[in-house]
C-alpha cells in the first residue's frame, strides 16, 4: 500500500434545505478496501455520486491522484474515466449485447480499436464468469449476471477507483452471493474500492478499513475488527445491532 | 351557383387582398397576351360546367374559355384547384380568370373584376321520382318537411329566407351528398342549381327527378378577373358578345345543359348585361378584338346506373387516374417523412438543451406550428410568401408546410422518447466518462428510437392523410383525384371505396413494416432490469 490517491475534505452537500452530507472527511490510499455502512438514508450513495460528480458537491474538495477536480465538463470526463462505477440497480445499456455493453466505453472514450475491446472485452466477461453470456442482451440475463456484467463495463475503462453503491441490494438474496464472490476476487487484486453496503460480512472479511455513517456524517470509523467486535459509539452500537440481528 | 362556399376561402381573400402586391392599374390583357396563355383557375367537381375527363377539364365553362381565349388570341389553360384556393390564385397572379360557376353578388364584386353574365342558372327543387306532393318551394315549407343542401350555397339562404327553420335544412359538404341523403330518404327534397342537379340526376339517380325546370330564384353567372383587370374583363365582353350573337353560345349551351336553348334566357342574359363590372370607355377603346370561329362535335355521353351500386366500369376508367393519385400522395408523404423526422430530432435536441435561446427558439417554432391550422400554413406558403417575393411550386410548397409542420410533431414525440429514459442510462454513460454528444448518441437514441416507433408510425400515417390538404395549391393527390371523380362519374360509392382501399394499401404496409421492426427489437422491451 502507498501514498493517499483520493482525499476528500470537509464535504457538503444539500438537496434544496436539506443537508443530507455535514461535512465529510476521508483519505483512502492505493489498494485499500472501504467498507461504508449506514442506515438508509445515511449518505453513502450521495457520498459516493459526489466523488464521481453525477451531484455536484456544495462545498469540500475532493482530490483525486494529488490534483484538486475543477468542475469544466472536460475535468469531469477526465475524472470519471478514472472512477469506475457500480450501481445498485445495474444500469446496464438494454438495447446493446453483454459485450457491447462492456466494450463501449473503451471504444467510444478511450478510441481503443473494435478487436482490441472485443478481445478485452471478452475476457473480462470470462473474469466475472460471463464468457458465454457475450451476446446476450440484459433483458435476458437475471440480476446477478447483469451486476457481472456492470462490474466487467466499470473494470473496461482500467479504473484507478471503483466505487459500489450499494451493489447487491436490488438483488433476490440466493443471487448475492456470485456478486460478491466477484468483488472479493478484485479485493484480492489489490484494487482501490469504495464499497457502500448492508453486506456486514463482506465488510468484516474483505475490507481494510470500515465507516460508518449517521446522518451526513462519518460517526465512527476502524478496521473492521474494531467496529464490528467493539465499536465506541452507541449509535454504531444500535446499527449493527439492527441489522446483525436480522 | 356557389352562394358564399366556404368560409375559409373568404378570410383567406381577405387576407390576400391585404398583403397582395399593388400591381399596375388595368394591363392585365397585355399580361396575359405576352405570356401567350389565358390561364383560368377552376375547381372542376362541378359537372356540366367543369370536371374532369381523362385528366382534362371539360365541360360547358371550359369550352366557353377556349372560345373567348381565341377572340382574344390566347390558347386558354384550365387549371384546377379547390374552391378555397381559386379566389386566391387571381390575387396572387396564378392564374387570370376564375371560371368556375361563379354567381355574380355585390359582395364579391368589391374584390374583383366581373364581366357580364354569361349564364343564367338558378335554384331547382329535386324530389324522388312521382312525389307530386313537391313542385314548388311553398310545398317544402308545409308539413314539417326537410331539404337537403349543400352549405353555404344560395339554395341553402333561398330556404332559410323563405323561412323555413335551420334545423329542417340538412346542410352538406356538396351536393351529390344532398341529393344521396333524398334519395336515402332522410331529406324530402334537395335543393341546388339547375345544371348541376339535373346532370347529377342523369348520370346516377334514375330514382330522382326535377320537380320544375323553372328556377324560383335565378341567379347570374360570371367570369372573374382581379380588380385590375378591368381591360382584361372588357375584352371577355367583347368575346362572350360575339359568342352569344353567332351560335356558337346556343351550341355549348345545347350540348352540356341537354336543353334547347329559349329565347327569354338570352333575352334576360341581355337585359342583365350591366350587372357586370363597369368598363370605363377609355379602357373599352384600348381593347381591340380578333376573330375566329370553329364548329363542335355532337354531344357524346353515357349515362351510368345508380349512384350507390358498385360500377365496375366507373372503377376501370377511374383507376388509373387514382393510381397516379396516390403516386403523388406517396411522394409527398415519403419526401416530408425524409425531411421531417430529421428536423423533428434536431428540434427536439434543442428544446432538451442547455442552451437557453435554442430551446426557446425550438419551444415558439413548435407551438406556433402546432397551434395553428396546417391548412393555414400551406396557404401561407404558397400563396402568401410569393407577396414577398419568394415563390414555390405547389409541390415544394405543399413538401415544405407538409414537413415544417410534422417536423413539429415529431420534436414533440422525440423529446417525450428522451425523457422517458429512466436516469440511470444517463448516469451510467457520464460514469463511464462519456461526454453529452456520446451519452446521446450511443445511449439515449438508440433506445429512443425504440420507443418513439409507435407514435412516429401513428404521426406517419396521419400525415399520409393529412397530405390530402395540399389540393388546395392544385395538387392532385389521392383524395383530391377522389372528389373530382367521384362527382364527375355519378358514381360516388364506388369511387371513395376505391380511394379508401387505396389509403390502406399504402398505410398495411408502413404498420406492418413498423410491427417487424418492433418484434426484432424485442430484447429491449424487457429493460435493464429484471425486478
Amino acid at each position: 500500500m502507498s501514498g493517499p490517491i483520493l482525499v476528500v475534505d470537509n464535504l457538503r452537500k444539500s438537496f434544496g434545505r436539506n443537508e443530507v452530507l455535514k461535512g465529510i472527511s476521508l483519505s483512502v490510499r492505493e489498494g485499500e478496501v472501504i467498507g461504508l455502512i449506514g442506515a438508509s438514508g445515511s449518505g453513502k450513495s450521495t457520498f459516493l455520486r459526489c466523488i464521481n460528480r453525477l451531484e455536484t458537491p456544495t462545498a469540500g474538495t475532493i482530490s483525486f491522484q494529488g490534483k484538486v477536480c475543477g468542475s469544466s465538463s472536460a475535468e469531469l470526463n477526465r475524472l470519471r474515466r478514472e472512477i469506475g462505477m457500480v450501481f445498485q440497480r445495474f444500469n446496464l445499456f438494454p438495447h446493446l449485447t453483454a459485450l457491447d455493453n462492456v466494450t463501449l466505453g473503451p471504444r467510444v472514450v478511450l478510441g481503443v480499436d473494435a478487436a482490441t475491446a472485443e478481445r478485452e472485452g471478452r475476457e473480462l466477461l470470462e473474469r466475472v464468469f460471463l464468457g458465454d453470456k457475450a451476446s446476450s442482451f440484459p433483458g435476458e440475463l437475471s440480476g446477478g449476471q447483469q451486476q457481472r456484467v456492470a462490474i466487467a463495463r466499470a473494470l473496461a475503462m482500467r479504473p484507478a477507483l471503483l466505487l459500489f453503491d450499494e451493489p447487491t441490494s436490488a438483488l433476490d438474496p440466493e443471487l448475492v452471493g456470485e456478486v460478491l464472490e466477484v468483488m472479493r476476487s478484485l479485493a484480492a487484486e489489490n484494487r482501490t474500492m469504495l464499497v457502500a453496503t448492508h453486506e456486514m460480512g463482506f465488510c468484516r472479511e474483505v475490507a481494510h478499513r470500515v465507516c460508518f455513517l449517521d446522518a451526513g456524517r462519518i460517526a465512527e470509523q476502524g478496521t473492521p475488527a474494531e467496529i464490528f467486535e467493539n465499536p465506541k459509539e452507541a449509535r454504531t452500537r444500535e446499527f449493527l445491532a439492527r441489522v446483525l440481528a436480522r | 351557383m356557389f352562394g358564399n362556399r366556404r368560409f375559409s376561402a373568404r378570410i383567406l381573400t381577405g387576407l390576400l387582398l391585404f398583403t397582395a402586391q399593388n400591381a399596375h392599374a388595368d394591363d392585365r390583357l397585355a399580361q396575359v397576351r405576352a405570356r401567350g396563355v389565358l390561364r383560368i383557375a377552376t375547381d372542376a367537381t362541378y359537372p356540366p360546367f367543369e370536371f374532369l375527363e381523362k385528366e382534362k377539364v371539360v365541360g360547358f365553362d371550359r369550352e366557353i374559355g377556349d372560345e373567348i381565349g381565341k377572340e382574344i388570341g390566347v390558347p386558354a389553360r384550365f387549371i384546377s384547384m379547390e374552391w378555397s384556393g381559386v379566389f386566391a390564385s387571381l390575387e396572387t397572379d396564378k392564374a387570370d380568370l376564375v371560371m368556375s360557376g361563379v354567381t355574380i353578388t355585390d359582395e364579391r364584386k368589391k374584390g374583383n373584376a366581373f364581366s357580364r353574365p354569361y349564364f343564367l342558372s338558378g335554384q331547382v327543387i329535386a324530389r324522388r321520382k312521382g312525389d307530386r306532393t313537391i313542385s314548388t318551394p311553398d310545398d317544402l315549407l308545409k308539413n314539417g318537411r326537410t331539404v337537403a343542401v349543400q352549405q353555404e350555397t344560395t339554395g341553402q339562404y333561398a330556404m332559410e329566407k323563405r323561412g323555413m327553420s335551420k334545423e329542417r335544412v340538412h346542410r352538406f359538404d356538396t351536393l351529390q351528398d344532398a341529393l344521396l341523403d333524398t334519395r336515402n330518404g332522410k331529406s324530402d327534397a334537395a335543393v341546388g342549381d339547375q345544371p348541376a342537379l339535373a346532370d347529377m340526376i342523369r348520370k346516377g339517380y334514375p330514382e330522382m327527378e326535377i320537380a320544375s325546370n323553372q328556377p324560383f330564384v335565378e341567379e347570374y353567372l360570371g367570369i372573374v378577373a382581379r380588380r385590375d383587370g378591368r381591360d382584361l374583363i372588357a375584352a371577355v365582353n367583347q368575346a362572350l358578345e360575339r359568342i352569344l350573337v353567332d351560335g356558337r353560345y346556343t351550341r355549348i349551351y345545347e350540348k352540356w345543359m341537354r336543353t334547347p336553348m329559349t329565347g327569354a334566357t338570352l333575352a334576360k342574359l341581355e337585359s342583365a348585361r350591366s350587372m357586370g363590372t363597369p368598363i370605363p370607355p377609355e379602357i373599352e377603346a384600348m381593347v381591340a378584338p380578333g376573330t375566329q370561329a370553329r364548329s363542335f362535335a355532337a354531344p357524346d355521353q353515357s349515362v351510368g346506373g345508380s349512384a350507390l351500386s358498385i360500377r365496375t366500369e366507373v372503377l376501370r376508367d377511374a383507376l388509373p387516374l387514382l393510381l397516379t393519385g396516390a403516386r403523388l400522395t406517396l411522394l409527398l408523404t415519403l419526401c416530408t417523412l425524409l425531411i421531417g423526422v430529421p428536423c423533428g430530432l434536431m428540434m427536439a435536441l434543442a428544446r432538451l438543451s442547455g442552451l437557453v435561446p435554442l430551446r426557446m427558439l425550438a419551444t415558439v417554432y413548435v407551438e406556433v406550428v402546432r397551434g395553428t391550422p396546417l391548412l393555414m400554413q400551406i396557404y401561407v406558403l404558397y400563396f402568401v410568401l410569393p407577396a414577398l417575393k419568394i415563390s414555390l411550386p405547389p409541390f415544394q410548397a405543399g413538401l415544405a408546410a407538409l414537413s415544417l409542420n410534422s417536423a413539429a410533431y415529431v420534436a414533440e414525440i422525440f423529446r417525450a422518447g428522451i425523457e422517458s429514459i429512466e436516469v440511470g442510462q444517463r448516469e451510467a454513460a457520464h460514469a463511464l466518462g462519456m461526454n453529452g454528444m456520446q451519452t446521446m448518441r450511443y445511449v439515449i437514441l438508440p433506445q429512443t428510437v425504440r420507443r418513439v416507433l409507435p407514435p412516429l408510425t401513428n404521426e406517419a400515417v396521419a400525415l399520409l392523410k393529412d397530405s390530402s390538404l395540399v389540393s388546395v395549391v392544385a395538387l392532385s393527390e389521392l383524395m383530391r383525384v377522389g372528389k373530382e371523380l367521384a362527382t364527375n362519374a355519378g358514381a360516388p360509392t364506388t369511387i371513395y371505396l376505391a380511394v379508401a382501399l387505396l389509403y390502406l394499401a399504402m398505410t398495411l404496409p408502413l404498420t406492418s413494416l413498423v410491427r417487424f421492426l418492433e418484434n426484432r427489437w424485442q430484447p429491449i422491451r424487457r429493460g435493464g432490469d429484471t425486478r
